[in-house]
């Protein structure tokens, strides 16, 4: 399965997690960056700064369930 | 069915981490550098995340309890980008094994691997009361 197929398919499960599939298309596009990076000081950086994107995801999706708990929708 | 699709997320993620070289080992691996540390210290939280969130979208919890879990989660996630924001700063070289700043640090930034050591205690400790906010009400994550 390809990535995108995968972030079809998460977003396909989970049509609501916008920010999550924006996360996802940005992972793929840095890990595909890794592949050129000459220097390992930028590979880690790209590295954690693609983990910092997913974990922004998931904070973001939490924060908004929380939000709908304020909004009386929880 | 959110649920799956947060947990291929996480795997995916590390999927991804594995492929691109990330240093294998545990953390507290005195031979990684404090940035190869604080990638397996992401990687570890990235799962304890995708299980609070888990938690939210599948246990029908009572809203106070979802608060309370967004709040130690947020503590959390501040902590950790503090203390990833430290490590970042922390360069070891590949062949001599020397610690030190990352090049192209802006003036007056440098690698200080006592601050470094300090948030991430700060960061376990967060972690930590996210996790016993959650076993509280029923979620045990084991990392």
């Amino acid at each position: 399965m390809t990535a995108a197929a995968i972030i079809a398919l998460i977003l396909k499960l989970a049509p609501g997690a916008i920010n999550l599939g924006m996360a996802l298309k940005a992972l793929i596009a840095h890990h595909n960056e890794l592949q050129n990076k000459p220097n390992r000081s930028e590979v880690e950086d790209a590295e954690l700064n693609l983990t910092q994107q997913v974990i922004e995801a998931l904070q973001a999706h939490i924060d908004q369930k929380a939000r709908e708990v304020d909004a009386g929708n929880g | 069915m959110r649920k799956i699709g947060l947990m291929l997320a996480a795997g995916l993620v590390l999927l991804l981490a594995a492929c691109s070289g990330a240093p294998v080992g545990t953390s507290g691996n005195t031979d990684l550098s404090p940035r190869e540390e604080a990638r397996q210290v992401q990687d570890t939280y990235v799962v304890l995340l995708t299980a609070a969130s888990t938690a939210i979208d599948t246990n029908k919890l009572p809203g106070d309890v979802v608060k309370k879990i967004a709040a130690a989660s947020h503590a959390a996630t501040d902590a950790e980008r503090a203390y990833v924001a430290e490590a970042k700063k922390c360069w070891r070289d590949q062949e001599t094994g020397v610690v030190g700043d990352t090049a192209g640090l802006p003036e007056g930034q440098h690698c200080t691997p006592s601050t470094v050591s300090r948030l991430l205690s700060a960061f376990t400790m967060q972690t930590g009361s996210l996790q016993g906010t959650l076993a509280a009400f029923g979620v045990n994550v084991t990392l």
